[in-house]
């Protein structure tokens, strides 16, 4: 899942953008509203974390111009603004969370995570596919009753698997979501990570959940 | 008496009542010098014909008394008495109402006729006519009068008169009077207490109205349309007041907000620095680096709180300063060590020309703060690879900063602003948490303190300057 930073305060940019790293998420981080605004326009993100005081272009209006041209990405406020008046504002403008500074970083990660569910439209954190249960709040795999270790690449692309299960997700759709904008891989890279994934949830023979569309991308589903 | 209503009325009534009482007391000292008046000259009248039926002769004093209507004279009750007397002190006669009692005769012979008081047996009062006449001499009608030696006695006469009428009359005067003063006393009391009721109605409205000011709300204002003429100064006073306690207020809330934003961005990047690296075990060069990093926010944050200090303490005590002979080129010098690093990663030219290094007298510490926010503010804000021009220069009694840089980013009507508590050029900000917009009005209030000024002008996109005058504190 990928989750587009845009805070100007250097050192906070810093820890936020390597705690979601950390946990998973692909990160774009930028610290001016205007290349802020660049980034989501471009970019399809899961969630973006929008501070409101940014040089440039602040962000009650980069999140105006988005919602003005229809884009959906869910967007969390972050900020020191704490009056009532201030989260309504932004809650109207079209975000779909307020979360004021100074924060613990686990309840960050937990709304970044539930507006990344939202976006899938998934209110429960646990996946289920087949014999595959995958809790997306405790970040654990598991088919049958065996966890499944996972590095973070291979979670956030069983992740995205799972947030479309059913349908189909492109090579370019992985290469989005799953990696940073600056270190989008070309597509047999995505295929060798497929690879991998497949080898750890596969492990004892269980039969296969990510299909191949040839020519098209991958499939999480399970036994008919 | 603290009503105004009862003070008002409590005075009138006072000043009323007294002149309704010396007005009655006038009123009746004329009505009865009038009829005590009245009776003299009727009594007079009276003693002058009873003077005239006394005759006299050679031989002896006749009183032709049974010629006139003595009725008045004959009853104890009176109320007439009269008595006469000789000029050598023998009775002529004394009047049957009188019964035992004499009449008494002021001392020494009266010319003119004298009218006074005198106490009747009963303790009745009556009035006294006294005079002394010389009887006309006697003559007979029918015989010629012989010729005598000329008749020269005199005789006194007393003759006193019930006044009982004269008190009865005065009495019903009297009575007249308070009755009427005290129906006039009570008439206008009633009318004063409804007029004045009436005339304070407004003050009580007003009155009202300041009650009603919400305690919360310092946006509310008396309505002074309204308000007596007299009040309006008052009204337009007190909403002065609430206009100017509204701003103060409203400076202060919108001062504690800014404080508590700027404080909180960089408090958040430390806790999440802090929180992320805890969240796992880590190599020591994470560690490490979390810590620098943590170390930074820490200087960036005492910084801002040392600033907000220096702003409070100027503001609360402004006068705490220690003179003493100071060259600004050597301020100038200590404060630009620190910035010279950041102005040299941020490729910035920088020109020094000094011409200040004569020493003035003033507060070192504050000439110090002052120097080092305007060169921080010049480093942070010139545009990358620009300019800072730094210029001291010393003239009569005075010395002068001008720190010039390039890139400015603001328009030349915002120029005044930078000197606002926590303004910043872009309304979109810019260096969250290391410039949070206190240098420059911290510069201000600084230099105010030390009985300078500090100013500041610009072109957009041009240059930036902030021009700081000091003067000499001996000078």
């Amino acid at each position: 899942m990928k989750v587009l930073l845009i805070e100007d305060y250097a050192p906070l940019r810093k820890s936020v953008a390597k705690g979601l790293g950390e946990a998973g998420f692909a990160v774009d981080a930028t610290g001016d509203g205007d290349e802020g605004l660049w980034f989501a326009r471009t970019g399809d993100y899961d969630g973006i974390v929008l501070d409101l005081m940014l040089p440039k272009v602040d962000g009650l209006t980069i999140l105006r111009t988005l919602r003005a041209e229809g884009r959906q990405a869910p967007v969390l406020i972050l900020t020191a603004k704490d009056t009532v008046p201030d989260r309504v504002r932004g809650l109207d403008l079209g975000a779909d969370d307020y979360l004021v500074k100074p924060f613990a970083f686990e309840e960050l990660l937990a709304r970044v995570r539930a507006l990344v569910r939202r976006k899938y439209e998934t209110r429960c954190p646990v996946v289920r596919v087949g014999d595959l249960t995958m809790d997306t709040a405790a970040r654990t795999v598991r088919r049958g009753e065996g966890p499944i270790d996972l590095t973070p690449r291979e979670y956030a692309l069983l992740e995205l698997l799972a947030a479309r299960a059913g349908e189909v997700v492109t090579r370019t759709e992985i290469a989005e979501h799953v990696y940073a904008f600056d270190a989008e891989p070309d597509s047999n890279v995505i295929d060798v990570y497929v690879g991998h994934l497949r080898k750890r949830l596969e492990e004892g023979g269980r039969p296969r959940l990510i299909h191949t569309r040839r020519g098209v991308g991958y499939v999480l589903r399970g036994p008919d | 008496m603290r009503s105004l209503q009862a003070r008002v009325i409590a005075g009138t009534a006072a000043a009323m009542t007294g002149v309704l009482l010396a007005a009655g007391v006038l009123v009746y000292v004329l009505v009865r010098a009038g009829l005590v008046g009245h009776l003299d000259s009727v009594l007079i009248d009276r003693a002058r014909l009873l003077a005239s039926a006394v005759e006299q002769d050679a031989q002896k004093v006749d009183l032709e008394f049974e010629e006139l209507d003595m009725r008045d004279y004959q009853h104890p009750d009176g109320p007439g008495y009269l008595q006469l007397w000789l000029d050598d002190g023998g009775p002529l006669y004394h009047s049957p109402s009188l019964g035992s009692r004499e009449l008494d005769r002021a001392g020494p012979r009266v010319a003119a006729p004298a009218c006074r008081w005198l106490t009747m047996p009963g303790g009745r009062r009556a009035r006294a006519v006294e005079m002394n006449f010389q009887p006309k001499p006697e003559h007979d009608d029918e015989r010629p009068a012989p010729p005598t030696r000329p008749a020269d006695r005199t005789v006194r006469l007393v003759l006193a008169w019930d006044a009982a009428e004269v008190e009865s009359a005065m009495a019903s005067v009297r009575g007249v009077l308070l009755a009427v003063g005290a129906a006039a006393l009570v008439l206008s009391l009633g009318a004063l207490w409804l007029v004045v009721r009436r005339g304070l109605r407004p003050l009580g409205r007003v009155a009202e109205q300041i009650r009603r000011l919400g305690a919360e709300d310092l946006a509310d204002r008396v309505p002074d349309g309204d308000a007596p003429a007299e009040l309006r100064p008052v009204v337009r006073r007190l909403n002065g007041l609430l206009k100017r306690l509204e701003a103060a207020f409203r400076r202060e809330r919108s001062f504690s907000a800014d404080v508590a934003h700027e404080l909180r961005t960089p408090l958040a990047g430390l806790r999440s620095t802090l929180d992320v690296t805890l969240a796992k075990a880590r190599r020591p060069e994470e560690y490490e680096e979390a810590a620098r990093d943590c170390r930074q926010i820490a200087v960036q944050m005492q910084a801002m709180i040392e600033n907000l200090l220096a702003l409070a303490r100027l503001e609360t005590h402004p006068a705490d300063l220690q003179p003493e002979p100071t060259s600004l080129d050597a301020v100038v010098d200590a404060a630009w060590a620190p910035c010279r690093a950041r102005a040299e990663a941020r490729g910035l030219r920088v020109r020094r020309d000094g011409s200040a290094a004569r020493p003035v007298t003033t507060d070192s510490t504050l000439l110090g703060l002052i120097v080092r926010n305007v060169l921080d503010n010049a480093v942070a804000h010139a545009d990358e690879g620009g300019t800072v021009e730094i210029a001291t220069e010393a003239d009569d009694g005075a010395v002068r900063l001008r720190v010039v840089n390039s890139g400015c980013s603001i328009s030349p009507e915002q120029a005044e602003m930078v000197f606002e508590r926590f303004w910043r050029g872009d309304a979109a900000r810019a260096d969250t948490g290391t410039h949070c917009g206190l240098g420059l009005s911290l510069v201000r209030r600084a230099a105010a303190a030390l009985g300078g000024e500090a100013y500041a002008r610009c072109e957009q996109g041009g240059p930036f300057e902030v021009t700081v005058r000091i003067p000499d504190w001996d000078g």
